[in-house]
């Protein structure tokens, strides 16, 4: 065991502030970056404190393990470190990416992106005439982003205020839904900053040989026509990961956003939490402009969370049994939360093991037990639900899954609604443990009618168990048709929590539908 | 409520005093937006927080309760009385505002809300969604045809000294917009905007999407008449000629911002507490007093979770609690299946 040994991976305010803050706790704290030297006031404070060790020019090249006992293997300097941690906490810095191509503009002396003007706010400097005339690009071709659009009603405001330049800003949507932006923005204009935005067309961009710049447009606003030559034009920038960071995603196995960051994008991993347990993300590893002090908050707390997770120990984890294993890998290959290590045999790690119960339901096998999960638990939950005979009303078990379904059950049967028949809802870890035998088994032990309620395609917190439970919900009805029987006694649903509402209709019209055949 | 969670987890002993009935405030009355996949507003977060909070051994809830005088000489000392009459005494090391926030009444706008039946705020709409699981029209429960979602109201508007975003409104109305089109595919939806602001990580594609569903117009409607048949005409100057141009809805939904909360001033008065000059709560915090959530200024569902996290460790920090290891969620000590039965009527 690691005890507490955290690594940290980044080099920027929200990585330094996580390694205080861990350290402060007591945890042991390596931080790894990838550069050469780290911040070089950074040096003085983190050689300050016992616990921490900088570990520079670092790359990490391989990781093993889980929570509690994670191997990293770095390059460095030719060579290879070795480091075990129990915990890894991922804030390497995003990338900024100048939108030369958007407006097809070469880099040139008339010509900069944003992160090229000074960071004291200067002007920048320039060859041959002054400036008197500054033009901004903000997101013309690709949607801006707040964090973008704050730097450059900044950087125009204090240009045109202090230093008497013409600033210009050209602009589709502006991105005021940041602190403060809204009133930056009036205040730019009234310092005389002038906004054109765009809705319908887009300005006309072209650059001589000289790189000197020609913007020509009509403002949707009042019909007239501009044309404008500024001194310099100043072009947004995107922000992304970068591709180290997109590189840790793939070597420790983390899934990721639209974007490219390592976390999914999936409301179950709000704040910091990624789909492994022990490995923590923060700031701008996960997303674009966010707060570090914030996201360096949220990943400590996430950090210790992991490391209470450890300490407990998981009692209920999924188990292989090593006699029926034929080391086929399916688990290795379903588990969403990479649980499941590969040594001589497959064998899962309890603390990484989150009981969604996915390994168990696919393994061709039937290899893997998760105790207070088994087939006899299900049987004994779908029988202890029926009301007595002679049954007045149909039966209908509803397998929802506890994050969505289940919580929405609860709502709905507060109300004290009746459905005129008798609901049985097993609360299941994750639909993805709900195999075609459970359903089966449903209708062998009395049930007229079975549900199978899931969360949202995206929503689910093993990543793809509401997909697994729609294919074999599917394989069901195919088997139940062969067979003859009505196959409209078995449903497939996808529900939010909130969504106490659509499951009564759900359990309205089922009900319904079971009395309906039933009197046929 | 999250940073509750949190501070109880690490060992505090908190009381959460909520003056409405229910525990999760605005967020928990929102509806579900998912078509086949979810939209990833959080809405849905807010069920397993509450149940959290209110089973949870070191929190104590007070709902329909107010703080009546809260005192603090080295510690705080407070009365906490029920709207039913009753009260108790508390005492706490640190106090934590997390009053969410008010929304913007737009009676006053000329848009006839609350005179006109089919002019709804989109607090109104979240409620409709959630209780009816669709849109309709509240004159006669039809569902309507033609929607107008007016974007920034009360927002972005300097006559009302209002010089802030919401930030949550365009996501929603968007969200919302393709939840009713989906469910309804005979509306016909038109977004009166000033500008569209981003909203979640496939922002580019669900607003590329949007456009190809709704009618987008950059304006933002002067006027609102109440025709005979209920009906709403809307009347607005666009881009496209000189004069303002009208167009009638069934439907009109007023996207109202966010407002600091009632008494926020009072509050902040008594505890020495000292709040930015947009009214909200800012970033200060002042000898064991401390804001989290969107009392601080306007953010999205996951931005307060994320802010209340951090607000639990600036507490954590100022109680001297070292972090140490928290104990492991009540949640994961449940069995692993269970079950609920409604016995039906019969």
């Amino acid at each position: 065991m690691a005890d507490n040994r955290v690594c940290i991976l980044g080099n920027n305010p929200c990585a330094w502030k996580i390694a205080d803050a861990l350290s402060e706790t007591g945890a042991e704290v390596i931080l790894a970056t990838r550069g050469q030297s780290p911040h070089t006031q950074r040096v003085c404070r983190v050689t300050g404190s016992p616990a921490q060790e900088v570990l520079c020019g670092a790359r990490l090249a391989s990781c093993r393990g889980g929570i509690g006992h994670f191997d990293l293997t770095f390059s460095r300097n030719g060579g290879e470190v070795l480091r075990t941690v129990s915990t890894v906490v991922i804030a390497e810095s995003d990338e900024r990416r100048p939108n030369h191509a958007h407006y097809g503009l070469t880099p040139g002396a008339g010509v900069t992106p944003l992160s090229g003007l000074p960071d004291d706010g200067n002007l920048p400097p320039m060859t041959g005439s002054p400036l008197k005339h500054v033009a901004f690009l903000n997101g013309l071709v690709a949607e801006s982003h707040p964090a973008i659009a704050g730097e450059i009603m900044r950087a125009a405001l204090r240009f045109q205020s202090e230093h008497k330049v013409q600033c210009t800003i050209l602009t589709r949507n502006l991105k005021v839904a940041g602190d403060g932006l809204e009133a930056l923005s009036r205040e730019a204009r009234s310092a005389g900053v002038l906004f054109f935005k765009f809705t319908t067309s887009t300005p006309t961009i072209r650059q001589d040989s000289e790189g000197r710049v020609q913007l020509a447009f009509i403002d949707e606003l009042t019909g007239r026509e501009f044309s404008l030559a500024p001194d310099l034009v100043v072009l947004d920038e995107t922000l992304a990961p970068s591709p180290y960071a997109v590189e840790l995603g793939r070597i420790i196995g983390l899934e990721s956003d639209p974007i490219g960051f390592v976390q999914g994008d999936n409301v179950h991993r709000l704040t910091a939490l990624t789909n492994r347990r022990g490995v923590v993300v923060a700031g701008p590893s996960r997303g674009i402009g966010l707060d570090p002090a914030v996201e360096a908050s949220n990943a400590v707390l996430e950090a210790l969370g992991a490391a209470a997770s450890t300490a407990g120990g998981a009692s209920q984890a999924a188990e292989i049994e090593p006699g029926r294993c034929i080391r086929c890998l399916t688990c290795f290959r379903v588990c969403p939360y990479r649980a499941v290590l590969l040594n001589t045999r497959p064998t899962i790690l309890p603390a990484a093991c989150e009981r969604c119960g996915i390994c168990a339901a696919e393994c061709p096998r039937e290899a893997i037990r998760i105790p207070g999960q088994e087939r006899e638990d299900l049987r004994a939950l779908i029988t202890s639900g029926r009301s007595p005979e002679p049954k007045t009303l149909p039966y209908i078990v509803a397998f929802c899954c506890r994050r969505s379904a289940g919580v929405a059950a609860k709502a709905a049967l507060d109300t004290g609604k009746g459905w005129d028949a008798v609901v049985n809802v097993i609360e299941v870890p994750c639909a993805g443990s709900i195999t075609p035998e459970s359903i089966l088994s449903a209708f062998s032990m009395g049930a007229d009618g079975a549900l199978v309620l899931t969360c949202h395609e995206d929503n689910c917190h093993s990543r793809q168990g509401n997909r697994l439970a729609r294919t074999r919900v599917d394989q069901v009805s195919d088997f139940l048709i062969q067979c003859g029987y009505d196959a409209t006694r078995l449903v497939f649903k996808t529900l939010a929590a909130n969504m106490e509402t659509e499951l009564d209709t759900i359990l309205s019209e089922f009900s319904a539908t079971l009395r309906s055949t039933a009197n046929r | 409520m999250t940073a509750a969670v949190e501070l109880a987890r690490f060992g505090a002993e908190v009381d959460i005093v909520e003056r409405n009935r229910r525990l999760g405030g605005h967020a928990a009355e929102f509806a579900c937006k998912a078509l086949e996949a979810c939209v990833k507003c959080g809405a849905c977060l807010i069920a397993q927080t509450i149940e959290t909070a209110v089973t949870h051994p070191r929190i104590s809830a007070y709902t329909d309760s107010r703080i009546e005088a809260i005192t603090r000489r080295h510690r705080f000392t407070y009365t906490i009385r029920k709207t039913s009459g009753a009260s108790m005494c508390g005492d706490a090391d640190a106090v934590v505002i997390a009053t969410g926030f008010r929304t913007f009444d737009p009676s006053n706008k000329p848009y006839g809300y609350g005179r006109f039946p089919n002019m709804i705020t989109n607090l109104d709409l979240e409620r409709m969604l959630r209780a009816n699981a669709k849109a309709i029209r509240p004159s006669d429960g039809v569902a309507p045809r033609r929607i107008a979602f007016i974007q920034c109201v009360g927002s972005r508007d300097a006559k009302l000294g209002h010089l802030w975003c919401s930030q949550f409104c365009c996501g929603a109305a968007l969200r919302a917009a393709r939840l009713i089109k989906h469910r309804q595919p005979e509306s016909f939806i038109t977004i009166f905007f000033i500008d569209i602001q981003t909203f979640g990580r496939d922002f580019e594609s669900f607003y590329r999407q949007s456009q190809l569903e709704f009618r987008f117009i950059r304006a933002i409607p002067a006027d609102a008449f109440q025709l005979e048949d209920s009906g709403i005409r809307l009347s607005f100057m666009d881009d496209s000629s000189p004069q303002s141009r009208e167009e009638i809805f069934d439907l009109v939904v007023l996207s109202t911002g966010m407002l600091p909360p009632e008494g926020l001033a009072q509050t902040a008065d008594d505890l020495g507490l000292a709040l930015a000059p947009s009214g909200y709560a800012g970033t200060q915090a002042h000898r064991g007093v401390f804001a989290a959530g969107a009392v601080r200024g306007p953010m999205r569902i996951e931005e307060t979770i994320a802010d209340a996290r951090h607000t639990a460790c600036r507490v954590l920090a100022f109680l001297g609690i070292k972090g140490g290891i928290p104990e492991t969620p009540v949640a994961e000590r449940r069995p692993l299946a269970s079950r609920l039965v409604a016995p039906g009527r019969g």
